[in-house]
């Protein structure tokens, strides 16, 4: 089985979380898959920049017009294009930002840069593994569950599930605004289980009710507005979705 | 009875700990009081209502290995065909379950009647046959030392359900906090041993005061069919909680889990699962049984009032109040189901 991954506009910390997070089970990848391509490890194998395999990954937000085009091309020679990360399921930090920074007509032309937008947005996508960076275990799962003819699954709950499950008290008791319950779960309430509040860098949950959270702030006795800025950050263009509910 | 200073119900603890016990008690930690292991240095907690964890935790964990097999699992390059691992031979009837070594014989110390009582409800689920054996090897040779419970706090229920009292079988020790002293009775022969003491004692424990009473009567299936739970649910974000404290949730899920490093060994584990949760009532064919909140609310309380009541003979609700008060909306169904008396 052939795969290849790829790297549009990011930080590469999805890829460098693969290498430096399976532990052993990056052994397994190497011996038991052909890697046609890794960006930072193995240039493409048999000339072509986008060698034909059974399944990209592909991290990163489509920014540049040549992302654009590599995306367009990664598809043509794909069976499963998945994308790894929050920059390549939502746009992330990009998709805000992009739109806030007043770039004049020219600088965008010598720059080639766009509104940044999630994979999904150019081409048809088949999966989404999320998080800021990728989990190294939902990849390794994701990709057996491909390869037993599975679809990958997105966790179905959020962030206050394994909060709890952790053990942890409550952020929003001690008035701090926290998007655990409209925050995609699967993280292991990493953040929270620190103090800190979760900010959804997983995108959304599957069934994030924002009207609900919105009046869970209320109960707590927090401004909605508070909750407002943070939920531009990491949720991108998923957070349309979410209004939309 | 005894009655013991805070040293002697250290004393108590270590001799458990000497007799094999992993002991686990309250203890305060990050602003929750939680059921924790207690070792030398964990300080432990007398002056709680509730513990954000409960015993469930400990006999049923969030996560545990049942057994593992063999695949004939491989991955080879096929193009762009996937081949699909299988399992072959006489499978999980031939396999010898893999428990989780007890660490020890388990020792809950301190906790209130409520968490008894949910002992004895999770007994009745999975001891009857066939009994889980993962649940029984933990639970054999179970040691209940209970602290009374003088006053709960506002979300505590478990006068309304009956379940202010420990029930029988169900506390080795039982403890009585009086000032700075504690009085402890032995009601059974691993208690009066504890005790160095000869008799075992019939306990009668005062009901713990209520701040609020509530009488819970609109249990029936049709009732709670007929309520519209809409309102209530408002600030409800469907995060499953409630049914993560709940000290009687204990829906599982069960996974396969293959390995990159070798295909061919395939772990199944028994993860928690929750009414909650989307993946709780959904079937092939992308159909969803329980839809909205409303229809998973309705659920959580049919399972918990009509549906253990007619399968067990108890309700499946021992009256803790841990699902309102760790709510993060405070979602409160006690007056879904009944009313505010005093
Ligand atoms: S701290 Fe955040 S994630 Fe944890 S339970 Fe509260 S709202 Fe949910
Ligand atoms: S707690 Fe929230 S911000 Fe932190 S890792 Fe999890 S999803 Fe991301
Ligand atoms: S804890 Fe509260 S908000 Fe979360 S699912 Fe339960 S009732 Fe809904
Ligand atoms: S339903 Fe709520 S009050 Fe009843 S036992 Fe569960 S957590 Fe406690
Ligand atoms: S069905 Fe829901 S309420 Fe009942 S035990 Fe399972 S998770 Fe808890």
């Amino acid at each position: 089985m052939k795969l290849a991954f790829y790297s549009l506009t990011s930080c590469e910390g999805c890829l460098t979380t693969l290498i430096t997070k399976l532990g052993p089970d990056i052994e397994g990848l190497w011996n038991n898959f052909d890697i046609d391509y890794f960006k930072l490890v193995r240039e493409p194998v048999g000339g072509s920049k986008f060698p034909k395999a059974d399944i990209a990954f592909v991290e990163g937000a489509v920014v540049t017009n040549l992302d654009r085009e590599h995306l367009q091309e990664i598809r043509k020679n794909s069976r499963f294009v998945v994308a790894i990360g929050t920059c390549a399921s939502t746009g992330n930090i990009a998709y805000t930002a992009s739109r806030n920074i007043k770039l004049g007509k020219k600088a965008l032309s010598v720059l080639e840069v766009r509104e940044a937008e999630p994979l999904s947005s150019v081409i048809a996508l088949d999966y989404e593994l999320n998080g800021c960076p990728v989990n190294a275990d939902e990849f390794v799962d994701g990709l057996l569950r491909l390869v037993n003819g599975l679809e990958p699954i997105q966790p179905d709950f959020s962030v206050c599930y394994q909060c709890k499950l952790a053990g942890n008290a409550c952020l929003l008791d001690k008035k701090q605004v926290c998007l655990g319950p409209i925050a995609m779960g699967g993280c292991d309430a990493a953040c929270t289980s620190v103090g800190s509040p979760c900010l959804a860098c997983r995108g959304p949950y599957i069934e994030a009710d924002l009207k609900a959270y919105f009046k869970t702030l209320e109960n707590k006795g927090l401004k909605v507005e508070d909750a407002k800025p943070l939920l531009q950050m990491f949720m991108g263009k998923k957070i349309k979705e979410v209004l939309k509910e | 009875m005894a009655k013991l200073s805070w040293q002697e119900i250290l004393g108590l603890i270590q001799e458990l700990r000497k007799r094999g016990f992993q002991v686990v008690g309250p203890s305060s930690e990050g602003g929750v009081v939680k059921l924790v292991p207690l070792e030398d240095e964990t300080k432990l907690e007398t002056d709680y209502v509730r513990t954000l964890n409960s015993p469930k935790d400990f006999l049923l964990p969030d996560k545990e290995r049942l057994f593992r097999y063999k695949s004939t699992a491989t991955i080879t390059s096929y193009g762009l065909k996937i081949r699909f691992p299988t399992v072959e031979g006489p499978c999980p009837i031939t396999i010898v379950p893999e428990y989780s070594p007890p660490i020890g014989k388990l020792a809950f110390f301190g906790i209130h009647p409520c968490m008894a009582n949910s002992i004895k409800y999770l007994d009745k689920v999975m001891l009857s046959d066939p009994a889980d054996p993962y649940y029984k090897a933990r639970r054999d040779g179970l040691f209940i030392a209970v602290l009374e419970c003088a006053e709960g706090d506002e979300y505590c229920l478990c006068k309304s359900v009956g379940s202010d009292k420990v029930p029988k079988g169900y506390a080795d020790l039982s403890i009585r906090k009086e000032g700075d002293d504690f009085i402890v009775k032995a009601s059974s022969p691993m208690g009066s041993s504890l005790l160095m003491e000869e008799s075992v004692e019939e306990i009668e424990e005062p009901s713990p005061k209520m701040k609020e009473e509530y009488v819970i009567d609109a249990t029936d299936e049709k009732t709670i069919e007929t309520k519209d739970p809409t309102t209530l649910l408002e600030g409800c974000t469907l995060c499953s909680s409630c049914t993560v404290v709940c000290p009687t949730c204990y829906c599982s899920d069960i996974q396969d889990r293959f390995s990159l490093m070798d295909p061919s060994n395939v772990e199944r584990v028994r993860m928690r699962m929750s009414c909650q949760r989307r993946s709780y009532s959904s079937i092939a064919g992308n159909v969803l049984f329980l839809k909205t909140k409303n229809d998973r609310f309705k659920w959580r309380m049919k399972h918990k009032f009509p549906f253990s009541e007619k399968m067990y003979g108890m309700s499946g609700c021992v009256g803790c109040g841990n699902c309102i008060a760790f709510c993060p909306s405070r979602i409160d169904f006690r007056s879904f189901l009944g009313r505010r008396v005093a």
